[in-house]
C-alpha cells in the first residue's frame, strides 16, 4: 500500500531481476563517457590542428605559463561565484515560494521560468548593454538627466555586472534544479516547527534548509562550473570592457582569427577545469554520503506537502517575482522585439521607432534552410530528452539505490561531461566518430551524432535532478515492496517512477529545452545534414546581424511555446496525481 | 640475368620513338581539351547535380545571397544544380575540419573552402587543396587573383583601417595617420580586435612600419581602448556602445553594408598602414562535388556574378572593374595612400615571423 494505492502482482510469466541489465546499461554508459574524456585528454595533447598526429606539452605550457593566466583564472573565480550567488539568492527563495505555499497564479512562473531558458545568452547580453551602458544605457541615461551625471554611475561590463546578468539566467536553470526539492518535501516536517512555535524564518533555516542542502548544493556546483565556462555574457559584455574569464580567453587563445584553432589549448584548460569539477564532486559526495540518513524527507508514512499558507504576504512575494522576471525576462525579451523590428540595434529614440520593419521576420520564414533546421531541431527536442532521462534515472538509482560497490564511480562520470567545456567535448565526438567510428557506424555529420552528444552532455544534469529527488524519497518504501515480494523493475515502476513523477517531467522538459538552445556543441558538430536552429541564429550574429538574429530567435521561441504550454498543463496534473494522498 | 637486362634498355630504346609520336599526341590532343575544357566542366557538373557550401554566413551574403547566385548560376550554365548552404564555425575551425575530414579519408563538409591568409598556407603545407587551372576554364579572370598553381583563388580584398560613428564622433574621419588615434580625447570610447594577425602581417610587409613602432603604438592605444569587439561586429559602433574601431579587418565591406542598413558609420584608412589583403577560395580535394565547386568560383568571380554576389555579400574585389572595392582604392590612391598588397604568396616565408609579431602585440592587448 502507498498513498492509498494498492500495488498489483506482476503480471510477468518469467520473473526477470532487472539489476544487472541497469547495471549494464549504465556500465555501458560510462565506458562511452570515458571514452569521451580520454578523448579530451588526448586533444590536450594533439598538436593543432586536431589529427595532425604528433603528441605535444605544448598546450600545457602555452596554458601555464602565461602569467596573464593565472589573472584570467582569478577573474572567473570571482565573476563564478557571484554567478552563483545571484543564481541561489533568486532561485531558492522563488522554488519554495512556488512549491511550498499556496502563492495564487504560481504556475505561471514556471511558463516564464522556462521561456526565458530559450532566450540566447547574447541576445540578453546586448539587451543589458542598452540598459546599464555608460553612455547608451537607457537607466544611465535617465541618471544623467536627472542627476547631471557626466557620465552613467551604473557600469554592466564589470565583473559584478555581468556575474548579475548571468545569474539572472542561471536562475532558471538553479530553479529546475532546487524546485523538486521543495516539491517532494514532507510538510509535517515544518508543521512540527509551527507547531513548537517557530517562526517561518526560522523554520526555513532550521528545517527547510538543512533538509534540501545536498540539492542546493549540488545545484550549486553545477551552476558554478555553468558560470566558469559560460561564454555568450562575458563575451559580449566582459570583452567589450577588456575583462577576460576563463571562456572567452581560451576562446580568444584558441581560435586565432587568422590562424587554426588550437584544440591542445582548450584541452589543457580542460583539465583544469576536470581538476576543479572533482574537487567540488569530491565535497559533493561528502554530502551525499551524510544524507543517506539525514536527508530523506519523503517516506512511507503519509506523504502529503501542505503548503504554507502566505496570506496577504502574496502580494509581497509577487512584487519579488515580478521584479526578476522584468530584470531577467521582460525587459531582454522586450528588447529582443525592439532589436528585430529595427534595421540595426540602436539606442531608443523616435526616428528609431520610425524606422520598424517586419523585414527581418519575412526573410527568416522564407528561409529554406530554417525548415529544414526547425525539422532537426525538433527530432533532437524529443529524442535528446527522453533517452537522457531514461539513462540519468537509471544511472541515478545505481549511485543511489543500488547498492553496488563503486557505484559513486559512475557518479563521477555522469558529471565530468559537465566539467569540460562543451565545445571540447564536441570536438572530441567529431574526432572519434570522424577516426575511429567512420566504418564501423558512420556518424560524422549525422543528426544522430548530435543526439547521442547531447544526450552524454547533459546526462550530468539530469542525474544531479534525479540524485536530488532520490535521496527525498526514503528506502523504507522500496523496502516494503521488496519484502511483499516485488522485484527490482517491479519497486521501479510502481514506486520510484511515480514519485519521481514531477522530477522526470521537469527534467524532460529542461532537456528538451537546452537541447532546443544548444549552440557551441551544433558549431562543432553541424554538417549540412544536421542543421539546427540555433545555428541560423548564430549564422545571423556571426555575420554581424543582430537584428536577424533576434528575429529568428524569437521566432524559434514562439515555436517551442506549444510545448510549454502543454507542460503547464499536464506537467502540473501529474504533480497534482503524484501527491494526491 | 645480365642478357635480360640489356634486353629491357634495348625494349625502351625501341619503345622511345613511338612513345614520343604517342606523347605529341596527347599534348596536342590536351590543347583540344583546354579550349573545351569549360564545356567539360558544366557536363561533370551537370552530373553532381548539387553543390555543399558550409562557412560564416557573410562570406556568401547569407542565404539570399547564396539563393541569388544559384539563380544567376543555373541560368548561365543551363544547369539546375540544388545548392545547400549552411552556416558554419569561422574560417579557422572550417578549415581545421576540412583537413581533418581529409586525413580521415572521408569527403569534406563544403564543397568550397573559404579561407584567410594564414589559414590556406597552413592547408597548402598539407597538400589538402586542389591545383585548379583556373584561367584555362576562366580566362577572364586573369593571373593575379590565382595564387599558388591554382590551390587558391583571391575572392575579395580586405581593406585595412578604422571604423567610426559618423554622428557621435564625426570628428574620426580627420585621422591621416596611426598617432592621430592616441589622442586623449578619445580614451574610452574606443575598441579594437582582441587578434592581431593583421598588424604583424602589416609589420613585416608594409613600408616604414616596423615591430618596435608598432609595439609603442598598441602600448599607448590600449591604455586608451574601452574594449575588444570581432571583425564583424560594426553594428556595436552604429550603435553607440563604442565610437571608433581599429584596426578592422575590412573597412570597404562593413561600410557598404552600413550604407545598406543607413546605419552611420565611416571610416578612415591610415596612410602609414595602408594594406590591403585577400580572402580565398579553393576546392579541398576531397570535395564532394568538385566541378560544380569550381564552375560556380569561376562563376562568382566573373563580372557577371560578381555582380550578384557583391550586392548580396558586400564583398569585393579591387581587381574587378567597376567593383566598389576597385573605385574605393582607386578613389584613396587619388588621395595619395599608398596600398600595400599582402598576398599569401609573398607571405608564405615569414608565416612564423609573423606568428611571433602577433603574439607580441596580443600580449600587450592582454595588460
Amino acid at each position: 500500500m502507498m498513498n492509498g494505492t494498492t500495488i498489483s502482482q506482476p503480471r510477468w510469466p518469467i520473473r526477470l531481476d532487472a539489476r544487472p541489465f541497469l547495471i549494464a546499461i549504465s556500465g555501458v554508459v560510462v565506458l562511452i563517457l570515458t571514452a569521451l574524456l580520454l578523448g579530451v585528454i588526448l586533444m590536450s595533447f594533439r598538436a593543432p590542428p586536431a589529427g595532425g598526429g604528433h603528441y605535444t606539452l605544448n598546450g600545457y605550457r602555452d596554458v601555464f605559463q602565461d602569467p596573464f593566466t593565472y589573472k584570467v583564472f582569478l577573474n572567473t573565480a570571482l565573476f563564478s561565484i557571484m554567478t552563483v550567488a545571484v543564481a541561489l539568492f533568486v532561485a531558492v527563495p522563488l522554488a519554495w515560494v512556488v512549491e511550498r505555499t499556496d502563492l495564487p497564479g504560481k504556475s505561471l512562473v514556471y511558463v516564464l521560468m522556462s521561456l526565458g531558458v530559450l532566450m540566447p545568452g547574447f541576445l540578453t547580453a546586448m539587451g543589458w548593454t542598452f540598459i546599464a551602458h555608460p553612455r547608451i544605457g537607457l537607466l544611465n541615461t535617465l541618471l544623467m538627466d536627472l542627476f547631471g551625471f557626466e557620465r552613467g554611475p551604473i557600469n554592466i561590463g564589470t565583473i559584478p555586472g555581468m556575474a548579475f546578468v548571468q545569474g539572472l539566467g542561471l536562475a532558471a536553470v538553479s530553479f529546475i534544479l532546487v524546485a523538486p526539492l521543495y516539491r517532494a518535501m514532507d510538510g509535517s516536517l515544518e508543521e512540527a516547527g509551527a507547531v513548537h512555535g517557530m517562526r517561518i524564518v526560522r523554520r526555513l533555516w532550521s528545517i527547510t534548509v538543512p533538509l534540501t542542502l545536498p540539492g542546493i548544493v549540488a545545484a550549486s556546483i553545477y551552476i558554478l562550473i555553468l558560470a566558469m565556462s559560460a561564454f555568450e555574457v562575458p563575451a559580449f559584455l566582459g570583452l567589450a570592457n577588456k575583462i577576460f574569464t576563463f571562456s572567452t580567453y581560451i576562446y580568444i587563445q584558441a581560435n586565432p582569427h587568422e590562424e587554426l584553432p588550437r584544440y591542445d589549448m582548450m584541452g589543457a584548460t580542460s583539465m583544469l577545469m576536470i581538476f576543479v569539477a572533482l574537487l567540488l564532486t569530491w565535497g559533493y559526495f561528502r554530502i551525499l554520503k551524510a544524507s543517506h540518513h539525514r536527508y530523506a524527507v519523503v517516506t512511507g508514512r503519509g506523504y502529503r506537502p501542505k503548503l504554507f499558507e502566505l496570506g496577504s504576504r502574496w502580494l509581497w512575494v509577487w512584487c519579488f517575482i515580478g521584479l526578476y522576471f522584468l530584470l531577467a525576462k521582460i525587459l531582454p525579451l522586450l528588447l529582443l522585439v525592439y532589436i528585430s523590428l529595427v534595421p540595426y540595434p540602436q539606442p531608443f529614440s523616435l526616428a528609431s521607432f520610425s524606422e520598424f520593419s517586419l523585414e527581418h521576420y519575412r526573410l527568416f520564414l522564407g528561409s529554406k534552410l530554417a525548415r529544414q533546421a526547425a525539422l532537426n531541431t525538433g527530432l533532437l527536442v524529443v529524442v535528446v530528452p527522453t533517452v537522457c532521462v531514461t539513462i540519468s534515472f537509471i544511472l541515478s538509482w545505481i549511485v543511489i539505490r543500488s547498492r553496488v560497490a563503486g557505484s559513486y564511480l559512475f557518479d563521477v562520470a555522469a558529471f565530468l561531461p559537465h566539467a569540460v567545456p562543451s565545445i571540447i567535448f564536441a570536438v572530441a565526438a567529431a574526432y572519434v566518430a570522424l577516426f575511429y567510428l567512420k566504418d564501423l557506424l558512420p556518424l560524422y555529420g549525422t543528426i544522430v551524432l548530435l543526439m547521442a552528444v547531447y544526450t552524454l552532455v547533459y546526462i550530468s544534469l539530469a542525474t544531479r535532478g534525479f540524485n536530488g529527488a532520490l535521496l527525498q524519497i526514503h528506502r523504507e518504501l522500496e523496502e516494503a515492496a521488496q519484502v511483499s515480494g516485488l522485484r527490482t523493475g517491479r519497486v521501479i515502476l510502481s514506486i520510484l517512477v511515480p514519485l519521481l513523477a514531477p522530477a522526470i517531467v521537469n527534467l524532460w522538459l529542461w532537456i528538451a529545452l537546452l537541447s532546443f538552445r544548444e549552440l557551441t556543441m551544433a558549431s562543432m558538430l553541424v554538417k549540412s545534414g544536421n542543421v539546427t536552429l540555433p545555428m541560423v541564429v548564430w549564422g545571423y550574429w556571426s555575420g554581424g546581424q543582430m537584428s536577424g538574429a533576434a528575429a529568428a530567435a524569437l521566432v524559434s521561441i514562439a515555436l517551442m511555446v506549444p510545448l510549454i504550454i502543454l507542460y503547464w498543463l499536464f506537467g502540473r496534473r501529474v504533480q497534482a496525481v503524484s501527491v494526491a494522498p | 640475368m645480365r642478357s635480360s637486362i640489356y634486353g629491357n634498355r634495348y625494349a625502351s630504346v625501341r619503345w622511345a620513338g613511338p612513345f614520343l609520336v604517342l606523347l605529341s599526341i596527347v599534348a596536342t590532343s590536351e590543347t583540344a581539351k583546354g579550349q573545351n575544357s569549360l564545356q567539360e566542366l558544366v557536363s561533370a557538373s551537370k552530373k553532381e547535380g548539387r553543390l555543399v557550401l558550409m562557412s560564416g554566413p557573410s562570406t556568401w551574403g547569407f542565404e539570399r545571397g547564396v539563393k541569388a547566385l544559384e539563380q544567376a548560376f543555373n541560368q548561365k550554365f543551363g544547369l539546375t544544380t540544388q545548392v545547400r548552404f549552411v552556416p558554419g564555425p569561422d574560417m579557422g575551425r572550417m578549415a581545421a575540419s576540412v583537413l581533418d575530414e581529409q586525413r580521415a579519408g572521408q569527403k569534406s563538409s563544403t564543397d568550397i573552402l573559404a579561407s584567410g591568409l594564414d589559414h590556406v598556407l597552413r592547408l597548402i603545407k598539407a597538400e589538402t587543396l586542389e591545383s585548379v587551372p583556373w584561367n584555362k576554364y576562366f580566362p577572364e579572370l586573369g593571373g593575379e587573383r590565382v595564387e599558388f598553381g591554382g590551390q587558391i583563388v583571391q575572392f575579395y580584398t580586405q581593406i585595412y583601417g578604422g571604423l567610426y560613428n559618423t554622428k557621435m564622433l564625426p570628428d574620426a574621419g580627420k585621422i591621416r595617420r596611426m598617432d592621430d588615434l592616441l589622442n586623449p580625447k578619445w580614451k574610452g570610447v574606443m575598441a579594437a580586435p582582441p587578434y592581431a594577425g593583421g598588424p604583424a602581417r602589416a609589420v613585416v610587409a608594409v613600408p616604414g612600419l616596423d615591430l618596435e613602432r608598432m609595439k609603442n603604438f598598441y602600448r599607448r592605444y590600449n591604455s586608451l581602448l574601452a574594449g575588444f569587439i570581432r571583425c564583424g561586429e560594426e553594428e556595436r559602433i552604429a550603435s553607440g556602445e563604442f565610437l571608433l574601431f581599429f584596426p578592422a579587418c575590412d573597412i570597404l565591406s562593413s561600410i557598404v553594408e552600413a550604407k545598406s542598413k543607413r546605419m552611420p558609420l565611416g571610416g578612415f584608412v591610415p596612410e602609414d598602414f595602408a594594406a590591403i589583403e585577400y580572402k580565398y577560395w579553393s576546392v579541398p580535394r576531397n570535395a564532394p562535388n568538385p566541378s560544380t565547386a569550381k564552375l560556380w568560383v569561376g562563376f562568382a568571380l566573373s563580372r557577371e556574378g560578381n555582380r550578384v554576389y557583391e550586392q548580396h555579400s558586400h564583398n569585393s574585389s579591387h581587381l574587378i572593374e567597376g567593383s566598389e572595392a576597385s573605385r574605393y582604392v582607386n578613389e584613396m590612391t587619388r588621395k595619395g595612400i599608398r596600398f600595400t598588397s599582402l598576398r599569401a604568396t609573398e607571405q608564405q616565408h615569414g608565416l612564423e615571423a609573423i606568428l611571433q609579431v602577433r603574439k607580441e602585440i596580443e600580449d600587450i592587448l592582454k595588460r
